[in-house]
């Protein structure tokens, strides 16, 4: 995934913070432990967040120790350890990888991707062997994405719902396997808006690259009217405001009404004012958000 | 019974509502007068009676359907049923089958897309059809609840959605709205759908 889903760290409690950098290490020592070291660079906030989330909502709380990591040596830090659902969410987290890195190769054949994808492409085959259907919904809405932009597609729900109905139901489908309630309607409706509001938040941080690169990208062709990136936010600001405003509140909503315990603070901050305030950065500054370090 | 209607009405079938009104009044003056006479005849008034008002309803109520039909190209109360039991797709094949779209066609569309979680497309159905009747309240009600509550960016994130939401102090409707309960925008999309069925 790509790091637009971050908490606020102006609103976030220390304890919280702790806990999400307990899960974002978690993640990342899973993977070593499971896949190996090169991998590791796959880790990301989207992710870190799916994986609090997903704790959380099946009441399954990871166990924590003090241990340190390679990149800091010498500070021991609370890391949630590996357990059964961190492991598919490793795995989710390489296929995800993986097939994004390949949609990029489709359209920038950057060496930067090819040498990403083949760094992992065998850690790929062993995540694909451990949750194919998973594979199988990835590839199937990377699919269906592809020939909506072959069409030059106007729509902007039509494209971006691919890319929720792709989270979506990789969530249901890692829900359903650790038997957990996958057919509630606010889960469903939180994670295709989350999933829209990727899409949204990705193709609006690269509206200069797909511009110049004449790449596909749905809010280009919709107002088709680009000459410079600030003087294009302006002039559409009210349409894009409203449709990604409108994504947010119905995540805000859906999370409202879900019975959460353990992790809700943490994740109501990334909700709540997480979300807002990378779309206001991605809307007044022209630097690339999903870099942003918290 | 199984009488025809206009038949009771001693009027032909194509005559205008003013032509039904004027001879149900009559008849049923006479008919509420014949009622009082004695024996037989009283009897034969008042079955006349009863059976000058049940003609009128349904001549009313076959009238106002085909008014519908007449307007909208097809009963559009049979897809606002399907919107309302959750059967999208069944009611959007009935939107893709007919040739006319006026603006409830894209009015209904409008809700389809919305309860699909397709807002841009949404709104822009909307739009279309308050470009085809600028006038209709239901419409505009409808497109700004949408632009301002539901895409409202600054709406208090801890009590959206919740139960909260829609109680606390009695405040006017519209104030409530600003709330950002999409929730209440969500009911007054169903009722508008509803109130297709009263026409």
């Amino acid at each position: 995934m790509y790091g637009y889903i971050t908490p606020d760290k102006s609103n976030l409690l220390n304890k919280d913070f702790l806990l999400f950098r307990a899960f974002y290490c978690g993640i990342c020592k899973t993977t070593a432990k499971y896949l190996g070291n090169i991998p590791r660079f796959t880790t990301n906030y989207d992710i870190t967040f799916l994986s609090v989330f997903l704790h959380a909502y099946l009441s399954n709380i990871p166990e924590f120790s003090s241990q340190n990591c390679i990149l800091n040596p010498f500070k021991k830090k609370q890391i949630a350890q590996p357990n059964s659902l961190l492991k598919d969410i490793v795995y989710l987290n390489i296929i995800l990888a993986s097939n994004n890195i390949k949609d990029k190769i489709i359209d920038k054949d950057g060496i930067k991707y090819n040498t990403a994808s083949f760094l992992i492409s065998k850690h790929y085959k062993k995540s694909k062997a451990a949750l194919p259907e998973i594979d199988e919904i990835i590839k199937e809405e990377y699919k269906q994405l592809l020939m909506l932009e072959k069409e030059n597609s106007p729509s902007l729900d039509r494209t971006s719902d691919c890319f929720g109905k792709m989270l979506l139901r990789c969530v249901i489908s890692i829900i359903k396997k650790h038997k957990g309630n996958y057919q509630d309607i606010n889960l469903k409706n939180l994670f295709y808006n989350l999933g829209k509001y990727i899409y949204y938040m990705d193709a609006l941080d690269d509206l200069k690259d797909d511009y110049k690169h004449k790449r596909y990208n749905p809010f280009l062709i919709k107002f088709n009217n680009y000459s410079k990136r600030e003087q294009f936010i302006k002039d559409n600001k009210s349409d894009i405001e409203y449709v990604v405003n409108i994504t947010i509140n119905q995540i805000i909503e859906s999370f409202n009404r879900l019975i959460i315990g353990e992790g809700r603070d943490l994740l109501s901050n990334i909700i709540y004012y997480g979300l807002r305030r990378k779309f206001g950065l991605i809307m007044t500054t022209n630097k690339k958000q999903h870099k942003e370090k918290i | 019974m199984g009488q025809n209607p206009y038949e009771v009405l001693q009027i032909a079938d194509d005559a205008s509502m003013d032509e039904i009104d004027a001879s149900y009044r009559r008849l049923r003056a006479k008919y509420s007068e014949d009622r009082f006479l004695e024996g037989e005849e009283g009897r034969i008034g008042a079955v006349n009676l009863t059976n000058l008002d049940n003609a009128y309803s349904e001549i009313v109520r076959i009238r106002s359907k085909e008014n519908i039909q007449y307007e909208y190209g097809s009963d559009l109360g049979e897809i606002d049923r399907m919107i309302k039991d959750g059967n999208l797709e069944g009611a959007q094949a009935e939107l893709d089958k007919m040739s006319s779209r006026p603006a409830h066609w894209h009015f209904l569309q409008s809700i389809i897309f919305y309860k699909k979680g397709w807002y841009d497309e949404s709104r822009a159905q909307l739009k279309l059809a308050l470009n085809l009747d600028p006038n209709n309240t239901q419409y505009q009600t409808a497109l700004s609840r949408l632009e301002q509550v539901m895409a409202n960016a600054t709406a208090n994130p801890y009590t959206m959605g919740t139960p909260q939401d829609m109680q606390g102090t009695p405040i006017p409707p519209d104030n409530s709205m600003g709330l950002g309960n999409c929730c209440t925008t969500l009911c007054l999309l169903d009722c508008c759908c509803n109130m297709l069925r009263c026409f």
